[in-house]
């Protein structure tokens, strides 16, 4: 049986196929761009350990983000299980989390980690959603490099 | 903005399914009671605003090619 896919206009790789079993729906979009549901997450390149989560409505709009159980396995977000429900579940620990990476104009050097508002996948309906973390250790624009060497130290 | 004075223990009712309660007031810290559905979700306002502006500014980030070598 063949794969479904669908070709999607995107800004940075120009026009693409993504397979529609790897369509993530964000039921209430994420934090100032609630209107755009739908993404995929795209690797940067080969073996590249960041991804771009593109969305499928705004070819202009794509996320940085990594896995943190790869890159941060210490990062737990403190997280209202009851929120989970948006997901369909219950359990943190069934969810995949990723953390959006913003890079400063022209220094990549300093890119910062948004530890705050990370983003919960449920791999098995692909639902998502960004969430907040009620640790304030937690915070919004955390060096990415230091934490990537040193942890998060909570 | 609607603006209503509540006492401690008042509350308001949001919509059908939302209702927000004075529980306590502490000088300037008033604590809320907050019942809703659970797949209704509650941020503080700062917070969720902070993380608007992140992801907006998130969202100009470009990339080296050689993203990988930095790490």
């Amino acid at each position: 049986m063949t794969q479904s896919t669908m070709k999607i206009a995107t800004k940075r790789f120009g026009n693409i196929e993504v397979e529609e079993d790897k369509i993530l729906h964000f039921p209430e979009g994420i934090f100032a761009f609630e209107e755009y549901q739908r993404y995929v997450l795209i690797s940067v390149k080969e073996k590249s350990e960041f991804y771009w989560l593109q969305s499928l409505e705004n070819s202009d709009l794509a996320f940085l983000v990594v896995n943190t159980a790869i890159h941060l396995p210490d990062y737990r977000p403190e997280i209202e299980e009851e929120f989970l429900s948006v997901l369909g579940i219950e359990d943190i620990t069934q969810t995949e989390c990723w953390i959006i990476i913003t890079v400063p104009q022209g220094k990549p050097n300093e890119m910062t980690a948004n530890l705050q508002g990370p983003l919960l996948i449920n791999p098995k309906n692909r639902k998502a959603a960004q969430f907040v973390s009620a640790n304030e250790k937690h915070i919004v624009r955390a060096p990415f490099l230091e934490i990537l060497q040193k942890g998060i130290g909570s | 903005m609607l603006v209503l004075a509540r006492k401690t223990n008042e509350s308001v009712i949001i919509g059908d399914n939302i209702e927000v309660m004075i529980v306590d007031v502490k000088g300037d810290q008033v604590k809320l009671g907050i019942k809703a559905p659970r797949d209704v979700r509650v941020f503080r306002g700062e917070i969720y605003r902070d993380i608007q502006k992140e992801n907006i500014e998130a969202a100009k980030s470009e990339i080296p090619d050689d993203i990988d070598d930095i790490l």
